[in-house]
C-alpha cells in the first residue's frame, strides 16, 4: 500500500523577482528587491519584524503589485498577474494566520482548495452524476494522499475549527499541497508551535521537497531551522535584500549581525 | 486438490481460496475507504510474493524475517514465505537494531519484510554487521524514495516479479504448497522475556493449527464474522488465534487505517469477535470508567444505579442462576440506556465474542466488562505450550482461564508449575545455550506459570514461577488480586507488589498522570511538575483509599502496609516492561532496590538516582526523592 504523493515531479523552475519596489503612501516596504531561484532549493528568507518579509511573499503570490520591478515564472511575467492565475500556474502559499474554512472538516477544505482544478462547472457538481462524480473521486483521491501523507487521517471529519493550532496549520500545508503546486511558498509555517511540533513541521517540509521536487522559500524565524535546512538564505532588513548566500556565510556577515543585533 | 490434508497454514489458503473465492477474507481502511480483499485476491497476493522472492533467490529452508505493524501485507509476507518452504521469524516492531542484530547472528535471514522506513532504517544501520541479509522489502515506500540501496524493494516489486513468472510457470506455486508438511517449522516467536531475555521458540503448522482448533472448539465464529484483533503480529498467540482462526474458518480480518483512527474503524465494523491483550481491556475499562466519573450527574447517576444491576448479572452468570422477572426487566432498560450505548460507542456494538488473552486479566476489571454485557472470555495460551485453556459458553467465570483443551493434558508440578501435554506445543528453542532449559522429558511443556486445578475443573493462571513461585499459594492468589484491583482503579496505571512470605507486603503505585492530573485540576491541588503531584499527601490519600478497601477483603496477615508513588510511569524504553506492557518485575525490583529496602525500615522517604532515556537516544540521571506511605495511618 504505497502512499507517495501522487504528483508528478515538475521540470527545473525559472523564477525571478527582478529589482522590485512596494510602497505604500511614503513608507517604503520593499527597495530594488532581486532574487532568482533556479533550480529545485529550499530558500529561507530571513529578517527581523518589519524587514518586508511577508510583503515580498505576497508580491510574489500576488496580493501586492510592486510599483516597479517585474517577477517572471517559467517564463511568463506575473508582475501584474491575478492572484488566481498564479495559483494556477502552481504558485502555492500557506499563511501565518492560517486561512482555513473553521466551520469545514479537514477535508472539506481540502476538497474545496482543489476547486481551481476542477474542470466541471457548479451546475453539473450540484446535480452530482456522472462526470462530475467521477471526477470528484478523483480529486478525492488526491486529497486523501495529502491526508495520508501529513498524518490527519483521525481529523478528517473534524470541523477545522475545533482542532489545535499546530494540526490546523498542518491542514493549512496540506490546503497548498491541493493545488498541485510548481512553487510553495510557506510564511512562517513553524511559527508558535513547541519543540516536537516543530519537528515534525520541518520533516512534513523536508518530505515534500522530497518527493515532489520543487523549490520552497520559507519565511522563517528560528534560525536553528533555517541552518538546518536552507539550502540559500536570503536577508531581508527595512525592505532591501543584505544577504543571499549558504547559510554559513550568511550566519557570520557583518551586515546581517549588524542588523539583528543593531548598531 | 479437495482431499489434501490441510496440515499447513498455505493449504488452508489454497482451500479456502477454492472454497470462497469471492467471499471477503480481509478488509483494510485506506484513504478513507474500506478495500475489501476476498479470498481469491489474498491468494493472489500470497502467490505473486513467494513467486517473487522465489525470483530473487530464496529457497526452501531459508528464513524470512518479519517487522512491522498489523497490515494484510504482514499475512501474505507469512503465507508466501511458508508457501516457499521457508520458516518466518516475527519481529516484534519496536525492537531496536541492537537486538535485532543479536536475532539475525544467531537465526540468519537472507530476506527481510519490513513495514517502512523506521522499520527498513533498523536493518540499514546493522546489514553489514551480519551475514547473509540480501534484500529488504518494505510495503509502506513513504519517505524511502531517495533509498538508492541495491537490497532494497518494494512489496510491489516483488508482487510484479511473481505475477511475470506465473505467467510463464503455472502451477509451481501450488506445487511448493503441496511439498509442505505439518511438521515443517512455520514461524519463530521470541518470548515476551518477562524472565530473562527473549528466546525464540520453533512452532510448525501442526502444532498452530491444533492450537487454532483447540479455540475454535469453544468459540464459534466462522466466515462471515469481522473480527478485530489488537494482539501484536509478532506474538505466538496471535497466529494460534488469529490467523488460525482466520485461515481455519474464515473469520476477515479488519485492519484500521491507523493507530489513531482504531477506534473510529472499529465502530464503523462493529466486529463480532475482537481479540483484546489483557491489559488492553484494562486501560479501556479505565477510560470508560474516568469518562463517567467526568459526565454530567444524571449520566452518573444511571450508569451508577445500572451497573449495580449489571453486576448482578456477573453473580447470574457464574452461579448459573436465572434472575427474577423484575431483574430481567431491569437489565433490559439498562442495556437500553446505558450498556449499549457505551459499548457502541467504543466499536463493541455487535461483539458476540470477546477474547482476552496474554497475562490473565484482573477480576474486577473481568467482572466489570460482563456487567456491561459483552461475552468476555479469557484464552490461555503459552508460546511454548500452545493452547491451554478457555472459557466456554456457559462456563465463564471470573479469576480462571477457562476449561482446558479436550486435546490438552495440564499437571501441576511439585513446585506449582503447569505442565503441559498437547499437539499445540512448540518444537524447542532456538538457542541451544545450557543455561536456558528445555522442555521436561516425555513431552511436558514448562510454562513458566503457576496455577492450580480448582473445583470446578477451570485452570487458575497465578503468575510467574520466577516471581511468585516461593510463596504459598493464598500469598501468590493474593499478589494478583491486589495488582489487578490497583490497576483497575482509574488513577493507577500499573502497581507492583512486593514482598516475601513473611515480610509486609508493599506496594510500588505508578499513577495515570494523565486523569490523576484532571483530579488534581478538579480539587484545585497546585504542583509543578507530574514527579511534585506524584509525591503529594492528597495523590497519597486517593490511592490509599483503595488500598484500605482491598485490605479488608484480605486475611489480617497478608495486608498491605507500606506503598508508594513513583514519580514517573514505568516505561518500556527504559527496559522496565516487555513489549506488549507487561512489567519486568525482576528488573525493576534491582533498579529501584533502595525503594525495595527502605519499605523494609522505617524511613518514611527514599532519595534516589535514577538513569532517565530519552527517545533521542541522549541520557540523564534525575534525581528526586520518593516517599513511603502507611496504609493504616496510626501505625508507627
Amino acid at each position: 500500500m504505497d502512499n507517495k504523493l501522487n504528483i508528478e515531479a515538475s521540470q527545473d523552475v525559472n523564477f525571478n523577482v527582478d529589482n522590485i519596489s512596494l510602497s505604500f503612501g511614503k513608507l517604503q516596504v520593499l527597495q530594488e528587491v532581486t532574487m532568482s531561484v533556479q533550480k529545485n532549493e529550499i530558500v529561507a528568507i530571513i529578517g527581523p519584524n518589519g524587514a518586508g518579509k511577508t510583503s515580498l511573499l505576497n508580491c510574489i503570490n500576488g496580493f501586492y503589485h510592486p510599483q516597479t520591478g517585474s517577477i517572471h515564472f517559467n517564463g511568463q511575467e506575473i508582475t501584474t498577474s491575478p492572484i488566481t492565475e498564479r495559483a494556477r500556474l502552481g504558485i502555492a502559499r500557506t499563511f501565518q494566520n492560517i486561512e482555513l474554512f473553521n466551520s469545514l472538516t479537514t477535508l472539506e477544505n481540502l476538497l474545496a482548495a482543489r476547486h481551481l482544478r476542477f474542470s466541471t462547472g457548479s451546475l453539473a457538481a450540484a446535480v452530482h452524476f456522472g462526470w462530475a462524480r467521477s471526477e470528484e473521486a478523483r480529486h478525492r483521491e488526491y486529497v486523501e494522499a495529502i491526508i495520508d501523507f501529513l498524518e490527519i487521517k483521525h481529523l478528517r471529519k473534524k470541523a477545522v475549527g475545533t482542532l489545535t493550532y499546530g494540526m490546523r496549520k498542518r491542514i493549512e500545508l496540506g490546503r497548498a499541497l491541493a493545488i498541485e503546486p510548481k512553487l510553495l511558498l510557506l510564511d512562517e509555517p513553524m511559527a508558535g508551535m513547541n519543540a516536537e511540533e516543530k519537528g515534525d513541521m520541518v520533516r512534513f517540509v523536508l518530505d515534500i521537497y522530497d518527493e515532489k521536487k520543487i523549490p520552497i522559500i520559507l519565511i522563517e524565524h528560528d534560525i536553528g531551522v533555517v541552518m538546518d535546512i536552507a539550502d540559500r538564505v536570503i536577508v531581508l532588513n527595512f525592505g532591501t535584500k543584505i544577504a543571499d548566500g549558504l547559510p554559513n556565510e550568511v550566519q557570520s556577515n557583518p551586515d546581517v549581525i549588524r542588523a539583528y543585533l543593531g548598531e | 486438490m479437495m482431499n489434501i490434508e490441510q496440515d499447513t497454514f498455505p493449504k488452508l489458503l489454497l482451500r479456502n481460496a477454492q472454497k470462497w473465492p469471492n467471499l471477503v477474507a480481509m478488509r483494510k481502511k485506506h484513504f478513507g475507504i474500506w478495500k475489501e480483499y476476498t479470498w481469491e485476491d489474498c491468494f493472489h497476493s500470497v502467490k505473486n510474493f513467494s513467486l517473487g522472492l522465489l525470483q530473487l533467490g530464496f529457497q526452501r529452508g531459508d528464513k524470512l524475517a518479519i517487522i512491522g505493524e498489523r497490515e494484510p501485507e504482514w499475512f501474505w509476507a507469512e503465507l508466501a514465505a511458508q508457501a516457499a518452504g521457508a520458516t518466518v521469524v516475527a519481529l516484534y516492531a519496536n525492537t531496536g537494531p541492537a537486538e535485532i542484530r543479536r536475532i539475525l547472528k544467531q537465526l540468519p535471514c537472507k530476506f527481510v519484510v519490513a513495514h517502512d522506513q523506521e522499520q527498513v532504517d533498523k536493518f540499514m544501520e546493522i546489514k553489514n554487521e551480519v551475514n547473509d541479509l540480501h534484500q529488504i522489502i518494505y510495503w509502506d515506500s513513504q519517505g524511502l524514495k531517495s533509498y538508492s540501496d541495491e537490497c532494497l524493494k518494494s512489496f510491489g516489486e516483488v508482487l510484479e516479479l511473481g505475477r511475470n513468472y506465473d505467467a510463464a510457470h503455472n502451477g509451481v506455486f501450488e506445487e511448493n504448497v503441496m511439498n509442505g508438511r505439518g511438521d515443517d517449522c512455520a514461524v519463530i516467536y521470541y518470548t515476551l522475556g518477562t524472565a530473562g531475555p527473549p528466546k525464540g521458540a520453533m512452532l510448525t503448522h501442526k502444532s498452530l493449527i491444533n492450537s487454532g482448533k483447540a479455540f475454535l472448539e469453544s468459540s464459534d465464529t466462522g466466515k462471515h464474522d469481522n473480527c478485530f484483533s489488537y494482539l501484536p503480529t509478532a506474538w505466538a498467540g496471535e497466529g494460534m488465534l488469529v490467523t488460525a482462526a482466520h485461515l481455519l474458518a474464515g473469520t476477515i480480518l479488519n485492519f484500521p487505517e491507523d493507530y489513531n483512527t482504531t477506534m473510529e474503524d472499529q465502530r464503523e465494523i462493529a466486529p463480532d469477535i475482537i481479540f483484546f491483550e489483557s491489559r488492553q481491556l484494562e486501560v479501556l475499562a479505565r477510560l470508560i470508567r474516568l469518562k463517567m466519573i467526568n459526565a454530567g450527574s444524571l449520566s452518573r447517576s444511571l450508569y451508577r444505579y445500572f451497573m449495580g444491576i449489571g453486576y448482578k448479572r456477573v453473580n447470574w452468570i457464574e452461579n448459573d442462576h436465572r434472575p427474577s422477572l423484575i431483574m430481567r426487566v431491569l437489565l433490559a432498560v439498562g442495556n437500553q440506556i446505558v450498556f449499549h450505548p457505551i459499548c457502541e460507542d467504543i466499536g463493541l456494538k455487535k461483539c458476540k465474542i470477546a477474547v482476552t488473552t496474554g497475562s490473565p486479566i484482573s477480576i474486577d476489571c473481568f467482572r466489570f466488562w460482563t456487567a456491561l454485557g459483552i461475552d468476555l472470555r479469557q484464552v490461555y495460551v503459552s508460546t511454548e505450550a500452545g493452547f491451554i485453556a478457555g472459557h466456554q459458553p456457559g462456563k465463564i467465570r471470573s479469576g480462571t482461564v477457562g476449561n482446558i483443551g479436550e486435546a490438552t493434558i495440564v499437571k501441576i508440578s511439585d513446585q506449582g508449575e503447569i505442565l503441559v501435554k498437547s499437539p499445540a506445543t512448540f518444537s524447542g528453542y532456538c538457542e541451544s545455550s545450557e543455561r536456558i532449559p528445555e522442555p521436561l522429558q516425555d513431552g511436558w511443556v514448562r510454562t513458566g506459570d503457576v496455577g492450580f486445578v480448582d473445583t470446578q475443573g477451570q485452570l487458575v493462571q497465578l503468575g510467574l514461577l520466577s516471581v511468585i513461585g516461593h510463596l504459598s499459594k493464598e500469598t501468590q492468589l493474593i499478589h494478583g488480586r491486589i495488582e489487578g484491583r490497583l490497576r483497575f482503579s482509574p488513577y493507577v496505571k500499573d502497581a507492583i507488589v512486593l514482598g516475601r512470605e513473611d515480610g509486609l507486603l508493599a506496594v510500588i503505585v505508578n499513577i495515570d498522570f494523565e486523569s490523576v492530573c484532571r483530579w488534581a485540576e478538579g480539587h484545585k491541588i497546585k504542583y509543578e511538575t507530574l514527579a511534585d503531584l506524584s509525591q503529594k499527601e492528597e495523590v497519597a490519600s486517593l490511592i490509599r483509599g483503595d488500598i484500605q478497601r482491598l485490605n479488608q477483603e484480605i486475611s489480617t496477615g497478608k495486608r498491605v502496609k507500606k506503598f508508594a508513588v513513583l514519580h514517573k510511569k514505568f516505561n518500556g524504553e527504559e527496559g522496565e516492561l516487555t513489549c506488549t506492557g507487561l512489567l519486568k518485575r525482576q528488573f525493576i525490583e534491582e533498579r529501584y532496590a533502595d525503594l525495595v529496602s527502605a519499605f523494609q525500615g522505617k524511613a518514611r522517604k527514599v532519595e534516589m538516582e535514577v538513569l532517565a532515556k530519552y527517545s533521542e537516544g541522549t541520557d540523564a540521571v534525575a534525581k528526586t526523592s520518593i516517599r513511603i506511605w502507611l496504609v493504616d495511618k496510626d501505625e508507627l
